[in-house]
C-alpha cells in the first residue's frame, strides 16, 4: 500500500479511499475481492479507524463496495468500470487543469503544450 | 459513560498550575491531551487517578464520584513518568500485582508484549533504561484491559521502531475492542493521526477542546510574496505568521477566501495539528 | 473488592523480615545446642533467653517503620483507594501481630524444652511471666503469654506505622523539627526535672502511677494496648485520607 501523504494537503480519509480506487482500477484488487479491514488499515498507517471507515465509506456511497454483514468489506460488481468513468469526469479536475496552470507559470504556450501532450501520448503508446 | 472533570483547580505552593479546569472523555475515543511543557496535563492525570487532590472541583466516572472510589478508579489505568513499583520489583512479579487487582488483566498477552519489545521479565524494573520503562510500563496500559486508559508521554524514550510497535498494538487493542485512550504527549505529529478528538491545555486552562476535525477545519494557511500576503490578512484573524526571506506563510482562522482579488498569486492550504497548536499555545 | 490483593500486598512486606527473624533466634539456640558437647561443668555457660518478647516488640516497631511507602505507592498504581488501603492495614497488622505472638510463645517453649534436658545451659521465661510474676508453665500460662504479646506488637506497630506516615507527611522542614525536635524536647524536659525536685516529686510519681493503673494487671495491659492501638490508627487515618503522591 501507498505512503500517506502527511503533509495534511489532502485529507488522509480522502487518500485512504483513492488508494484503494487505484488498486482496483489496477486491478490489484479485483471485483468481489475483500478489501483490507479497518484493524489493517488504521495499523498499517497508524491513523484513528475513524479516519478508515470514512475512508472505506466514500467507497460504499459510490457504489464501488459493499459490506457483507459480520465479513468485511468487498468489492462491488462492476467497481472498475464505474471508478474508470468517474475518474474520466475528473479527469479534467485533476490532471488538466493542474498542468495548464503549471505550463502558464513556466511560460508555456498552448500550442507547445498540445504538441508535448501528443508526443507523449505516443510514445507512451508505443510502449504499452 | 464518560469521565468528567469539573472546574479543577489545584495549586502548588504559589504556583497555580490548574485554573479550573472542565473537560470530559467520552466512551471509546482516542483523545490528544496537548500542551506545552508545564501546561499542567501531568497534574490533570494525576488528580484524575487520584494520586493527588485538588483544591476545588470534582471529578466524576460513569455518573459516579471519581475520588476515593475503588470501584470508578478500577475503570482507569494510568501510566505516567513516574514510577510507582518498588526498586527491587521484578517485571514478571510486577505482571503478577497487576493480574491480582485487574481481574481483566491479561498476563499471557503482556508476556508476548515483554518479548516482542525485547524486555526481559526477569529485569528489575530500577534497573531499566528510561525507554524499557516506558516499555514495562505501557504494556501493562495495553494488557490492563479497562474502558479508560491514559498514557502520559508513553513513548519517552523509545526508539522508532519500538514507537511504531507500540502505535500497532495500540490500534490493534483499540479496533479489537475499543476503550479510550488519552494520549497526553508532545509529540503531536506522531499521533495527530490516532486521535479523533483534541484537547488542548494552556497555562493551567483548558483552551479548546474539540474534534480534530473540527479544529483543524476552524482554519487554514495562506502562503506567498510577504506583500500579498499582508494585505490579504488585512482584517482576518490571524494566529501567526511564519517568514522565509520574501516569502511569508500566515496562520488564519475562518474560511479561506479563494476568490476574493488579494488571493490571487497565493496559495492556500490546511492547517496541520502541530502547527495550529504551536500558534495557539505560543504566549 | 480490593481489600483482599492489598492486603497480601502489604503482608509482603512483612513476611521475609518475620522469617528473618525467627531463624536468627532459633540459629543462636541452635547454636548454643551445638557448643553444649564442648562445654564442662567448670564453664558456666547459661543461656538465658527470658522475655525474648521484648526483642520483638522493637522488632514489631522497627517492621512498621518501613512499611508505608511502597506499598502506598504500588496500591495507588493499581488504583486502590486509601481506604481500602488503611482497611487492609488493619489486617495485615492484625495478623503479623498474631503470628509474633504464636512465634514467640513457640520460642519461649522451646528453650523451655531445652531448659528441661540441659538445666544447666537453657532456661526460658516469657516476658509476660516476668512482668506479672506468673508462676509455671501451663497451657493457661501459654495463653495469657500469647494475649500479651499480641496487644504489645499491636500498640507498637500501629505507632511504627502511625510515625512513618507522619514521616511521609512532613516536608523537609517538618521532619527535622520533627525527629531532632523530639529527642532535644524529651532531654530538655528531662533535665528540667531533674533539676527541680519540687517538680520531679509531682511528675515522677504521676507517671508512676498512670503506668500503674494502665498496665498493673493482664485486663488492664489489654484495654489500654487496645486504646493506644485505635487511636494510633485513628491518627493514622487522619494523615493517610489525603497523602498524595510524591
Amino acid at each position: 500500500m501507498q505512503k500517506l501523504d502527511l503533509s495534511g494537503e489532502k485529507p488522509i480519509f480522502l487518500q485512504i479511499a483513492e488508494s484503494l480506487e487505484d488498486a482496483v482500477l489496477s486491478g490489484a484488487l479485483t471485483e468481489g475481492e475483500q478489501l483490507p479491514s479497518i484493524t489493517e488499515l488504521s495499523v498499517q498507517y497508524t491513523i484513528n479507524p475513524a479516519t478508515a471507515l470514512k475512508g472505506i465509506n466514500l467507497l460504499v456511497d459510490q457504489g464501488v463496495a459493499y459490506k457483507k454483514r459480520g465479513v468485511g468489506m468487498f468489492v462491488a460488481k462492476g467497481a472498475r468500470a464505474l471508478l474508470q468513468k468517474k475518474r474520466q469526469g475528473d479527469f479534467s479536475k485533476r490532471f488538466v487543469a493542474a498542468m495548464v496552470l503549471e505550463a502558464a507559470r513556466l511560460g508555456i504556450a498552448r500550442q507547445e503544450l498540445l504538441d508535448m501532450v501528443a508526443q507523449e501520448y505516443d510514445c507512451a503508446g508505443k510502449g504499452r | 459513560m464518560s469521565i468528567e472533570l469539573a472546574n479543577i483547580t489545584k495549586s502548588f505552593g504559589q504556583v497555580q498550575a490548574l485554573k479550573g479546569v472542565s473537560a470530559v472523555f467520552h466512551e471509546e475515543r482516542i483523545y490528544g491531551l496537548l500542551g506545552r511543557n508545564g501546561a499542567g496535563k501531568s497534574t490533570l492525570l494525576n488528580i484524575l487517578t487520584g494520586r493527588i487532590f485538588p483544591d476545588s472541583g470534582t471529578v466524576t466516572v460513569d455518573n459516579e464520584r471519581g475520588t476515593e472510589n475503588d470501584s470508578a478508579q478500577s475503570k482507569i489505568f494510568l501510566m505516567s513518568e513516574t514510577t510507582l513499583h518498588p526498586d527491587f520489583m521484578r517485571v514478571n512479579k510486577a505482571f503478577h500485582w497487576a493480574g491480582m487487582f485487574y481481574p481483566g488483566f491479561d498476563e499471557s498477552y503482556a508476556k508476548g508484549l515483554a518479548q516482542e519489545f525485547g524486555l526481559s521479565l526477569k529485569a528489575k524494573i530500577s534497573g531499566l533504561s528510561t525507554g524499557y520503562r516506558s516499555i514495562f510500563k505501557l504494556i501493562l496500559a495495553l494488557s490492563v484491559n479497562v474502558p479508560y486508559v491514559l498514557l502520559d508521554e508513553p513513548v519517552l524514550g523509545l526508539d522508532a521502531n519500538h514507537r511504531e510497535l507500540f502505535y500497532r498494538r495500540l490500534l490493534e487493542k483499540y479496533t479489537e475492542k475499543p476503550f479510550t485512550v488519552v494520549l497526553s504527549t508532545h509529540l503531536i505529529e506522531e499521533v495527530a493521526n490516532l486521535i479523533e478528538d483534541v484537547i488542548i491545555i494552556k497555562e493551567g486552562k483548558v483552551l479548546r477542546q474539540e474534534s480534530r476535525e473540527e479544529l483543524l477545519s476552524g482554519g487554514y494557511t495562506v502562503s506567498g510574496g510577504s506583500a500579498a500576503v499582508e494585505t490579504y490578512i488585512q482584517g482576518k484573524n490571524v494566529l501567526g505568521i511564519d517568514a522565509l526571506g520574501g516569502l511569508r506563510t500566515a496562520y488564519v482562522l475562518g474560511v479561506p477566501e479563494k476568490d476574493s482579488q488579494s488571493a490571487m498569486d497565493l496559495e492556500f492550504g490546511p492547517m496541520d495539528l502541530q502547527k495550529l497548536f504551536i500558534q495557539l499555545t505560543n504566549s | 473488592m480490593k481489600i483482599y490483593p492489598s492486603f497480601r500486598l502489604q503482608l509482603r512486606d512483612h513476611i521475609p523480615a518475620v522469617i528473618i527473624y525467627y531463624i536468627v533466634l532459633i540459629s543462636m539456640a541452635l547454636l548454643s545446642l551445638a557448643l553444649i558437647p564442648f562445654m564442662t561443668p567448670d564453664d558456666n555457660v547459661h543461656v538465658t533467653t527470658n522475655g525474648v518478647t521484648a526483642v520483638t516488640i522493637i522488632f514489631a516497631f522497627i517492621c512498621s517503620l518501613c512499611a508505608f511507602k511502597d506499598s502506598f505507592f504500588l496500591s495507588i498504581q493499581h488504583s486502590v483507594s486509601r481506604r481500602t488501603q488503611f482497611i487492609a492495614r488493619l489486617g495485615t497488622l492484625g495478623a503479623v501481630c498474631a503470628v509474633l505472638a504464636l512465634g514467640d510463645e513457640l520460642y519461649t517453649l522451646m528453650l523451655t524444652g531445652l531448659g528441661r534436658l540441659f538445666p544447666t545451659v537453657f532456661s526460658g521465661e516469657s516476658l509476660y511471666q516476668m512482668i506479672y510474676s506468673y508462676d509455671g508453665m501451663s497451657p493457661k500460662g501459654s495463653v495469657f503469654d500469647i494475649i500479651f504479646s499480641f496487644f504489645s506488637f499491636l500498640a507498637v506497630s500501629s505507632l511504627g506505622y502511625l510515625l512513618t506516615v507522619l514521616n511521609y507527611r512532613l516536608n523537609k522542614i517538618g521532619k527535622v523539627l520533627f525527629w531532632a525536635g523530639t529527642p532535644i524536647a524529651v532531654v530538655l524536659i528531662a533535665s528540667y526535672i531533674s533539676a527541680h525536685p519540687s517538680v520531679a516529686g509531682i511528675i515522677i510519681p504521676f507517671l508512676t502511677g498512670l503506668i500503674w493503673a494502665l498496665f498493673s494487671s493482664l485486663p488492664r495491659m489489654i484495654i489500654s494496648c487496645t486504646l493506644l492501638t485505635v487511636v494510633f490508627s485513628g491518627l493514622t487515618w487522619l494523615l493517610m485520607r489525603r497523602a498524595g503522591v510524591k
